[in-house]
């Protein structure tokens, strides 16, 4: 395994939860690895499945998308809808020949910093293990 | 009559009460004795029982009323003499001395270095920290300087430094240093005044005892939130009187002590909880130990924060007595009794003592022409909690009694709600609307030129990242024209000068968080001429400098990396233009508890169409005689104003429509009625929802409980009546047990939230909305299922002799949750401001290699 090898993780946070969440890791400075970068979508039920597709096509090693959790949601149940993307999501990864791992689907509420963090620095360990993703250029 | 109102006060009661008071149509006069805005929540690192960061709340709102061209603020000012009476007061107020003229001032510190006289103790800081004798008061607005007569050696003596010519002078280029500024008299007039001042933590005797003043080490609670604070004198590191980190932290919540046999607080006990947190926040490996009576837990959500705390390691201890002794080692000791602790050994003591009104209050209400009570605060002879001996002068927050900040935000929207009500008749009449700004016109055919500004934010971002490196990396972007750097960006005055050339018609900042700051950079960005979605924000303190600060390298790469993603995705936004939807002005108050009661019979005298659904036969049934008593002036004038609809015996049918524009069904045993109003409040935990309906109102307005049947309202302490659907709002029983008094006192605070809406005959809507692309929709008509809003609708139309499909999406109904655009499988529909090619440039400047 390449010894230098860091993962890039590309994280779709909620406007009204997670990304709320991330922020509040960030004031109570708990720390996560830097290799996560996130992008503010307004609902995790907003993401097509095919720009997760499409990260991960291009080389990023991993996606992970933070709704609310289930009856949290500000738009009622887009988070519900998420999750049967990420079913669908898991399917074609497995048609691209890629690990189930790289695609993550997650709750974090606005309070939850320690779990967001947490579940980062999980992720990006997971990746670790599994290697660069060979779509890679 | 007038419109106006004077808010004595600028803590967070008061900045509260002018905030609601503007947007109801009322023009305040904000008077603050101190030199800055924010009183003793501008002094806190932390809230509990959120966590929020108080700086991070605050800050925002406190910008908001400066630059509210409806608000004068009369920082460092004092009342002298009220007279007149109920809707015309004159009041007389005194601008203290600051030696440096205000308006003249531009805050750029020029004339600190050169000061000669240094060690000059900060009091915003309790005396820890120094300062020049020429300074800023604290750090927050307004950002003017200051000079300390007392350090002042050009003033005590006319020297400074070598010479006898002061050196501030000599380096002030705007000419703002005036030695000869004397007291300033203005006189105003208003029709209301709203008494929010006076918090002051409890010193004296009990502190005293405890080796307050007389130990090292021993601090106040305030004091110790001073160094927990980021912009504290210690820049957030806990540090003893020796400079050394305190491992063993102990708490004493003070008046758990002391043999006044006064009720307990509701802070105090909190306070130590808070701090206790953020000291294990900041070194897990610390010995946190608060010492009380026992837990304190009086308001929704603390025990759960008392529960967290706990499980993070904070210990708890009960006493009957408690004495602090310094042993010849400097070690202090906490000696109890009572309890299962004897001994407790501490590096540092921290004294919680109660927040109460301050001394002064009793020479306040002198000028003010207001009765005390026993307990020296302002006396409520009407059992009303917020009105004071004097028709048209009313109170909130620690005026009227110890109390959290939560509890401070309720009062002030009632005491807002009184004024707006007693002065209905002239509202509107003397505040002036801003003319929409002029907007550089830019199309999507332009090429992007973007501004960069990166914020330092003190040392919270500068601190960890190397800023002038990261300035020049951005600088290599495409369509990056220049980058600036500036000290704190939310002061606006970056990027009004970056954006007052208008050579450049894209915005980017990397700063703190879009979701507490969006708002305000976005008016300084419409301010500058420049479209408020044009700027894009880059979270570079919440989510990279407080999130990777001991990885130096990554810390660096991700900051790029964060940079490139929004300047790519800056220089695709479009301008947006919100639509104005028209505002139904009326509300809908479903409940007959006291809130319920106030809430309508408020907005009644007001003057807006009320519809009252209650489950009782009248107004007031039920009711024991203690709150019918306190409830009768509203039931009175509910009946006087002859706005408010009584539904009794009534049930809720279905509910539609969004903020603004809500149809209610009101049933009743005469019938149905649709009601049409521009809010709705939530005044009782009761289900009034119809028996057996099909359509649910608290399913439909999306509202959710709790595990108590309690109301679960929008996030963060300021926001204590609102829920996330907008326009629907909460108080009395529909959001905890409280007593009829402050039951009724919510009713009044979330009419003022209403009013805040409905005052208006419109409202602008976000323009972060689905948008159809005809050229990709097929009409397959997939995504009219997954629309939470029932926003999209299927059309067919004739072109030539075929029949066509596509959809529609109402501007005004959808919410811009997207779910349309990522069920679309051919990009026949998005939301504005979030399209794919906006998400995918993002990805695409992630995965480039820096």
């Amino acid at each position: 395994m390449n010894e230098t090898y860091e993962p890039v993780v590309v994280t779709f946070c909620c406007n009204w939860c997670s990304y709320a969440g991330a922020d509040a890791a960030g004031t109570a400075k708990v720390q996560y690895p830097s290799n996560v970068h996130i992008v503010r979508v307004m609902c995790s039920g907003m993401l097509h499945p095919n720009i997760v597709i499409d990260a991960l096509s291009k080389g990023a090693d991993g996606v992970l998308v933070c709704g609310c959790h289930p009856g949290d949601c500000h738009y009622q149940e887009g988070n519900l809808k998420a999750e049967k993307r990420g079913e669908a999501i898991g399917l074609i990864l497995e048609d691209l020949g890629l690990e189930p791992e790289r695609f993550r689907l997650e709750w974090v509420s606005a309070s939850e910093g320690t779990r967001f963090a947490r579940i980062a620095t999980e992720m990006v360990e997971t990746l670790r293990e599994l290697g660069p993703n060979p779509f890679r250029s | 009559m007038k419109g106006s109102v004077l808010v004595i006060g600028a803590g967070i009661s008061g900045m509260r009460a002018t905030a609601e008071l503007v947007q109801e149509g009322f023009k305040v006069f904000l008077l603050e004795q101190r030199p800055t805005i924010g009183g003793t929540m501008a002094q806190l690192d932390k809230m509990y029982p959120t966590n929020e960061c108080a700086t991070c709340t605050l800050l925002p709102k406190m910008l908001e009323l400066t630059s509210n061209e409806n608000v004068t603020l009369l920082a460092f000012s004092e009342l002298k003499e009220v007279t007149g009476a109920d809707g015309g007061f004159k009041v007389r107020l005194e601008k203290k001395v600051r030696y440096v003229d205000p308006t003249k001032c531009n805050a750029c510190t020029e004339c600190f270095p050169v000061c000669p006289v240094g060690a000059v103790p900060m009091e915003f800081n309790f005396g820890r920290g120094a300062s020049k004798a020429i300074r800023f008061w604290s750090p927050f607005p307004p950002r003017k300087a200051l000079i300390d007569p007392e350090a002042c050696t050009y003033i005590r003596e006319g020297k400074c430094g070598e010479g006898t010519e002061p050196l501030c002078a000599e380096a002030c280029e705007p000419d703002a240093i005036d030695f000869s500024q004397k007291p300033a008299e203005v006189e105003i007039e208003v029709g209301s005044i709203i008494l929010a001042a006076g918090a002051k933590e409890e010193r004296g005797e009990p502190l005293a005892r405890l080796g307050h003043g007389r130990l090292d080490n021993v601090l106040t609670s305030l004091e110790y939130e001073r160094l927990l604070s980021g912009l504290g004198p210690t820049g957030g590191v806990v540090k003893r009187d020796d400079e050394t980190v305190p491992h063993r932290v102990a708490w004493i919540v003070t008046e758990d002590f002391d043999s006044g046999g006064r009720p307990r607080s509701p802070t105090a006990f909190m306070s130590a909880t808070s701090e206790a947190l953020g000291t294990l926040e900041r070194d897990a490996g610390a010995e946190a130990i608060v010492i009380s009576g026992g837990p304190k837990l009086e308001g929704r959500g603390y025990e759960a924060f008392w529960n967290d705390a706990r499980e993070r390691g904070v210990q708890f201890t009960t006493a009957s007595a408690a004495e602090v002794t310094q042993g010849p080692d400097g070690a202090l000791v906490v000696s109890c009794q009572g309890g299962d602790r004897d001994e407790i050994e501490a590096d540092m003591v921290v004294l919680s003592p109660p927040l109460v009104a301050s001394k002064s209050m009793t020479d306040l209400a002198e000028r003010l022409g207001i009765g005390l009570d026993d307990h020296g605060l302002p006396a409520t002879p009407d059992a009303h909690p917020l009105k004071t001996t004097r028709k048209g002068v009313y109170l909130c927050g620690i005026a009227q009694g110890s109390k959290g900040i939560r509890e401070s935000v309720i009062d002030a929207c009632a005491a807002a709600a009184a004024s707006a009500a007693r002065l209905a008749g002239v509202r509107g009449t003397e505040i002036t609307s801003p003319s929409p700004p002029e907007l550089l016109p830019v199309t999507a055919d332009d090429e992007a030129k973007t501004a960069v500004m990166i914020c330092r934010c003190g040392a919270n971002i500068a601190g960890v990242l190397d800023i002038q490196e990261l300035a020049d990396y951005v600088g290599t972007l495409p369509h990056v024209a220049r980058v600036e750097i500036t000290p704190f960006g939310c002061d606006g005055v970056k990027i009004k000068e970056l954006l007052g050339s208008g050579e450049y018609n894209r915005l980017l900042v990397g700063a703190c968080s879009p979701r507490t700051h969006e708002p305000l950079f976005q008016m300084y960005t419409e301010a500058g001429g420049l479209n408020r979605y044009l700027i894009e924000i880059v979270n570079l303190r919440n989510q990279c400098t407080w999130v990777h600060a001991h990885d130096k390298e990554g810390v660096a790469r991700k900051a790029r990396t964060l940079m490139r993603m929004g300047a790519a995705r800056v220089a695709l936004q479009e301008p947006l233009t919100g639509l104005s939807i028209p505002v139904t002005q009326s509300c809908l108050v479903i409940g007959g508890t006291p809130a319920g009661i106030a809430c309508a019979a408020e907005l009644g005298e007001m003057g807006y169409a009320t519809y009252l659904a209650i489950a009782e036969d009248e107004p007031g049934a039920g009711l024991d005689a203690n709150a019918t008593r306190l409830l009768a002036p509203h039931l009175e004038s509910m009946r006087e104003s002859g706005n408010v609809t009584v539904y009794p015996r009534a049930t809720i049918g279905q509910v539609q429509g969004f903020v603004g524009n809500y149809t209610a069904e009101v049933v009743t045993e005469g019938g149905s009625n649709q009601v049409e109003v521009g809010t709705i409040v939530i005044a009782t935990r009761d289900k009034m929802g119809r028996p057996g309906g099909e359509e649910d109102y608290e399913h439909a307005l999306y509202l959710t409980r709790d595990d108590d049947g309690f109301f679960v309202g929008a996030l963060g302490n300021l926001n204590p009546l609102d829920f996330n659907t907008d326009g629907v709002f909460m108080c009395g029983s529909a959001r905890d047990d409280t007593s009829a008094a402050w039951s009724m006192v919510s009713g009044e605070a979330a009419a003022s939230r209403a009013a805040a809406i409905i005052s208006h005959g419109e409202m602008a809507e976000s323009p972060v909305v689905s948008c159809v692309v005809d050229e990709n929709c097929d009409g397959c008509a997939y995504c009219i299922e997954p629309c939470p809003a029932h926003a999209i609708t299927l059309i067919e139309y004739m072109k030539g002799k075929e029949i066509k499909k596509t959809v529609e999406a109402n501007e005004a109904l959808c919410k811009g949750c997207g779910s349309c655009m990522a069920t679309c499988p051919k990009e026949g529909i998005f939301v504005h401001h979030f399209r794919p090619d906006h998400l995918r440039a993002m990805v695409d400047a992630l995965l480039e290699v820096a």
